[in-house]
């Protein structure tokens, strides 16, 4: 029997540059296949090639048979059509975008049996979809097919998606990472169908990720790429155990966060040999602990989209001690962003009192004083997810860093920062601090990669010396090999500046690798907290147990 | 959907009290006493008060504008300063002529604009493209009285296949009718055709970067089938709203054709209001010309909401 | 970790059509365009061929020739001569319009993009209003209330784009706000002046300025057309727009007196435009870092 794919000496490029080089592959009938790699490593692209859906500027070069199909690449347009959506189909990363919007869920199914099979008809291919939509695992199949794709979720989209791939049995799966954009428990989800539905099918599956856990748990077989070439490739259990690649090894090293060591133990990897860091930035003389670094009570918070009360608190209650790093857990909706932003003081509780830092929070109706308001940020200072977005692009990193200096509120503690040349030195040493070299200063933030810019992002929180850093996902845009060091050098300021960290994630074991205590959440409630070991190891709410089983393990 | 366009015709409503409101203040108002506007500084005063009797200007201000507003909502747009004459036949009979020759210029521009728009996005990357891109470039860059005018030297003039201008109406004599009216809705839909077709280009070239497109090529469809079947209506979403915008252009647009064209329409009725200082025709003709602006934003909203399902309100 | 220097090739940036770094060609065209018609109002200034305002009736309606390169018109004024004089009040008409517009439009599209809410909406609405008000119509307007003239049409076309620019910068402004680094200003307790100051305005500037450019381009066309009608600047100020209109008596006969204007109308607005299409590739943010 012929394999699913087989791909040989593929190169991937524009006229003037080689993207993807080399890569030769097969993928058996009903074999999975995991391809790994970091961003960049032309994962994506070898997959687009073989669908022919590479852009216009691109173009792919080698062999792509499928399924006794020979040599895809070399058909045009029109002839290699008729295989897509029959023979090989493929399910996309981005569910919120991937469907027609315009056209209703049902007909969008519907259409790609019609499109392979004109003697259908239309009415029964209208029931088809419905069964399709029905063996994804949506609940009310006959509505959804008469739902718009804005109606539907990004899981429940997603899960559209995969009908229409599989709509016509094909005999692979191109499947580009399909759940990386959605939620840990929707993922487990969806993986889970996935690998049913190709192991009933018996279709052959080529899983791209970036994510080695998940294909510990999807695929038999693992191909690893870096820079446009795969570096190795063999059975899971194998590549996994014994790396025959550093690249592969390093990676693997990286994707396993181990538990919190013990508070002060320092860290290992954060620092980066050969840089002078500044002196050891602590305050004076630490406060006396005089109470909790934050504490939350039975705070609600409610928006409004309309007329429509949207609840997105519900009554959360916590504390936090100075010098804790305390986690926040929970899925796209659980509260968690509100959360935060009611901490930094920008946007102020419907009822219930915030207290940053001995500076309450609260007032009536839900209307925080400004002063107040002024004192905690100036004390609480946050960290982003998208370490582009959060950095101006028309200011140097210099501009970025001192921002928070020139607000005369921010700087009661550092006399200094009232002139340039102070600020400049401030800026100076937390750069360096944070390691990064001084001649970054001048540069703007697109010249930076992520985790650098991540770094900048973290100096420009503790230039003012705060006394509480709050990280929103810190470190969930970034690839595997630079996670690790991102969480590490978070830790290893938090230690050396006595920091109160409050970390805000939608990964248990991120939380787990950096966190003292650890709060899950969901729906606007703290359904369980507790020390982070404690709670990982016996979780005590049926939802923590399935967060938990829902997070890809990777299994060596 | 029925609580959305009752929302809509409300702020259509609205607009329209609002911008009429406006116009009174800005042409009877703000310039002073309308008689003084109409004869002249040195008119004597008798003439003054006597012309203020005649047009009613003597009453308060808000008396005036209540009997206009009044006026207006049983069809009645007033009688002219100048004339004396009923303004409402007039308009009326204007305004056909003008919505004629907009109206053919647009679907003139849209058959060309449409195709074209399209290829050039198709072809961005070549040579046919780019031509394209350029000359619709500069097609936006000319006048349309420029076009009107070369016609007029080249098509009436030099080849003498079309009158240079005038007018009959349809009733009247159709095969008149319609030699007169090729050349102005030419003169009118070639720019727009230009226009139009830089949106239409750029939304296609927007709406080919999308997934669902790719997606769509991913279950079967040929590039080009996947851009008939799901890309064109989603281009279409943001073009319509340019050419909305575009028509209520053209209306204000159409007073300089029909002045090349010698062509009895509403614009040319407004310049020589304009040129006679005839307040109360050119506040009559204004507010025509906006409430036409204003319904075409209305139905532009509307078509909006039947074109895309995310702006539909959930029934409930 | 990734070493210290250009970030790695991420598979966006290569499927992402790459701009070629050097010059633009749109804006390379625009630019020179635009800076021929300034050139042309700057020399006429100080020379012109002849005197375009003096009529000799000897030398009524020459074709164009060694000494009036575009000929003459009915009263025997030189065409080229006018035409350079022309674009004086062009520009001029332009650069006040394109003023009037910008200083009202852009503060009220970032108050109204920053603050939302019942202020931001009446503002809004205002311009909505507006916007049923194309220049044109509002320049109409004004010279039937106030006279017509130069100054009539500049202020009218000023108003009349105001909601356009309004619009540009709320979105634009609407667009900043919901940024990272916004939010994190925000968090460092800057203020709502601060925060306009130093992030809203630099990086909507690109934006506005095309918007200056198409403005510009769009006032010409407008301009031109009220003195078409007999509207706009008054005789014997030369102007593009009466130029042509005189030439119409003499169409198919003397038709390098509608040329000749109509070019320069054409050759104005292309530059401005393309300087804009130009503009907005240079400076569009969602471009940078692509590069």
């Amino acid at each position: 029997m012929d394999p699913a794919l087989r791909v040989d000496d593929l190169a991937v490029g524009t006229r003037h540059r080689t993207l993807v080089e080399g890569v030769s592959f097969t993928v058996e009938a009903g074999e999975r296949v995991g391809l790994i790699g970091e961003s960049g490593s032309g994962k994506s692209l070898t997959a687009l090639a073989v669908l022919g859906l590479l852009p216009d500027n691109l173009a792919a070069t080698g062999t792509v048979d499928v399924a006794g199909e020979r040599d895809l690449l070399a058909r045009s347009d029109r002839r290699l059509a008729p295989l897509r959506g029959s023979l090989l189909s493929m399910v996309f990363q981005e569910p919120m975008t991937a469907l027609d919007p315009l056209v209703r869920v049902g007909r969008q199914v519907s259409e790609v049996v019609t499109l392979h099979d004109r003697g259908v008809h239309r009415r029964a291919a209208r029931e088809r979809a419905v069964g399709l939509l029905a063996e994804v695992g949506l609940p009310d199949p006959a509505a959804a097919a008469r739902a718009y794709p804005h109606q539907l979720s990004g899981g429940q989209r997603q899960r559209v998606m995969i009908a229409m791939a599989l709509a016509n049995d094909p005999g692979l799966l191109v499947a580009d990472e399909p759940t990386t954009a959605l939620d840990v428990t929707v993922q487990a989800q969806v993986l889970a169908l996935i690998a049913r539905l190709v192991e009933r099918r018996g279709t052959g599956l080529l899983f791209i990720t970036h994510d080695l856990a998940v294909v510990s748990q999807v695929c038999s077989r693992v191909l690893v790429m870096k820079d446009g070439a795969l570096v190795e490739q063999g059975p899971v259990a194998q590549v996994f155990a014994k790396p025959a690649h550093e690249y592969t090894a390093s990676l693997l090293a990286a994707s396993e966060l181990t538990a919190r060591r013990a508070p002060g133990s320092g860290t290992s990897s954060g620092r980066r040999p050969g840089i002078e860091s500044a002196p050891p930035a602590h305050r004076p003389d630490p406060e006396p602990p005089t109470g909790p670094a934050i504490r939350l009570d039975d705070v609600v918070k409610t928006y409004r989209r309309g007329r429509t009360p949207v609840p997105a608190l519900r009554g959360v209650s916590l504390d936090v001690q100075p010098g804790e790093r305390f986690g926040l857990v929970g899925e796209s909706g659980s509260g968690k962003t509100t959360a935060l932003r009611l901490l930094a003081g920008l946007d102020a509780p419907t009822s219930g009192t915030v207290e940053v830092a001995g500076v309450t929070l609260a007032g009536p109706r839900g209307v925080a004083r400004a002063r107040d308001v002024a004192r905690v940020r100036s004390d609480l200072q946050m960290v982003f997810q998208d370490p582009m977005g959060s950095l101006d692009p028309r200011m140097t990193v210099a501009d970025i860093v001192a921002e928070p200096l020139l607000n005369p509120a921010n700087r009661r503690d550092l006399p200094e920062a009232a002139t340039r040349a102070g600020r400049r030195e401030l800026v100076r040493q937390i750069v360096a601090d944070v390691g990064l070299y001084g001649d970054t200063l001048e540069r703007y933030p697109h010249q930076f990669s992520g985790g650098q810019r991540q770094r900048i992002s973290i100096a420009r929180a503790l230039v003012c010396r705060p006394k509480v850093l709050v990280a929103d996902e810190p470190v969930s845009a970034l690839d595997v090999s630079v996670r690790a060091q991102v969480l590490d050098l978070l830790a290893r300021l938090a230690d050396e500046r006595g920091l109160t960290l409050v970390l805000v994630s939608h990964d248990l074991a991120v939380v787990r690798h950096l966190c003292d205590r650890v709060a899950v959440m969901r729906a606007g409630e703290i359904v369980e907290q507790g020390p982070t070991e404690q709670v990982w190891a016996d979780p005590q709410h049926e939802y923590t147990r399935a967060l938990q089983a829902a997070t890809p393990v990777l299994v060596r | 959907m029925k609580r959305q366009v009752g929302w809509l015709a409300g702020q259509l409503v609205a607009t329209l009290a609002l911008a009429s409101a406006l116009v009174f203040v800005v042409l009877r108002v703000l310039p002073g006493d309308s008689a003084v506007v109409a004869l002249g500084v040195n008119a004597t005063p008798q003439a003054l008060a006597q012309w203020r009797a005649q047009h009613g200007t003597d009453r308060p201000l808000i008396a005036q504008y209540g009997s206009w507003m009044g006026g207006l909502l049983r069809g009645d747009f007033g009688t002219s300063f100048v004339t004396g004459r009923a303004l409402t036949p007039l308009i009326l009979d204007r305004v056909q002529v003008t919505l004629i020759i907009v109206g053919l210029g647009m679907l003139l521009a849209l058959v060309v604009a449409v195709p074209l728009g399209t290829l050039a996005a198709v072809t961005h990357r070549s040579a046919w493209g780019t031509v394209i891109a350029g000359a619709s470039q500069v097609g936006v860059a000319i006048p349309n009285f420029l076009v009107g005018v070369l016609l007029v030297s080249l098509v009436a003039v030099h080849l003498g296949w079309l009158p240079a201008g005038g007018w009959t109406p349809p009733a009247t004599n159709p095969a008149d009718f319609w030699r007169h009216v090729i050349l102005p809705s030419v003169a009118l839909g070639t720019v727009q055709a230009a226009i139009i077709t830089r949106y239409v280009r750029s939304a296609v070239l927007e709406v080919m970067r999308e997934d669902f497109l790719r997606t769509a090529r991913a279950a079967g469809r040929t590039r080009a089938g996947a851009l008939v079947r799901h890309g064109l209506r989603n281009a279409g979403v943001p073009v319509v709203t340019v050419v909305g915008v575009q028509l209520a252009a053209m209306l204000i647009g159409a007073v300089v054709v029909e002045r090349v064209f010698v062509v009895p329409g509403l614009g040319s009725l407004l310049v020589d209001a304009v040129q006679q200082r005839d307040l109360q025709a050119v506040q009559s003709i204004v507010v025509v010309l906006v409430a036409l602006v204003v319904v075409i934003n209305f139905v532009v909203d509307l078509l909006y909401t039947v074109l895309d399902p995310r702006l539909r309100v959930v029934a409930r | 970790m990734t070493s210290l220097g250009a970030a790695p090739p991420s598979d966006a940036a290569a499927v992402e059509p790459q701009r070629r770094p050097g010059v633009h060609p749109q804006l390379v065209v625009g630019a020179v365009l635009v800076g021929l018609v300034v050139a042309m109002a700057l020399v006429s200034l100080v020379w012109t061929p002849f005197d375009p305002v003096r009529a000799v009736p000897a030398i009524r309606l020459q074709g164009p020739s060694a000494t009036h390169w575009f000929g003459t018109d009915r009263l025997g004024r030189d065409v080229l001569s006018q035409v350079m004089a022309g674009s004086r009040i062009t520009l001029y008409v332009g650069v006040v319009a394109v003023g009037i517009s910008a200083v009202v439009g852009v503060p009220v599209g970032i108050v109204a993009g920053m603050r939302g809410g019942v202020p931001g909406a009446v503002l809004m609405r205002g311009a909505d209003v507006l916007l049923a008000f194309p220049g044109l119509l509002l320049a109409l307007i004004l010279g039937a209330a106030f006279g017509t003239g130069t100054t009539t049409a500049m202020v009218a076309l000023g108003i009349g784009a105001i909601p356009a620019f309004a619009r540009v910068a709320r979105s634009a402004t609407l667009q900043v706000m919901r940024t990272d680094y916004v939010l994190a200003a925000r968090a460092a307790n800057r203020s709502a002046w601060a925060i306009a100051w130093r992030h809203v305005l630099p990086n909507i500037a690109g934006i506005v300025v095309v918007q200056c450019s198409v403005t510009y381009g769009l006032a010409v066309l407008a301009e031109a057309a009220l003195s078409f009608l007999g509207l706009g600047t008054a005789p014997p100020t030369p102007s593009w727009g009466r130029m042509l209109q005189d030439s119409q008596q003499f169409l198919g006969v003397h038709d390098n007196l509608a040329l000749a204007p109509g070019i320069a109308i054409a050759v104005a607005v292309l530059g401005f435009n393309l300087l804009g299409d130009g503009l907005r590739d240079v400076l569009d943010p969602r471009l940078k870092g692509v590069r």
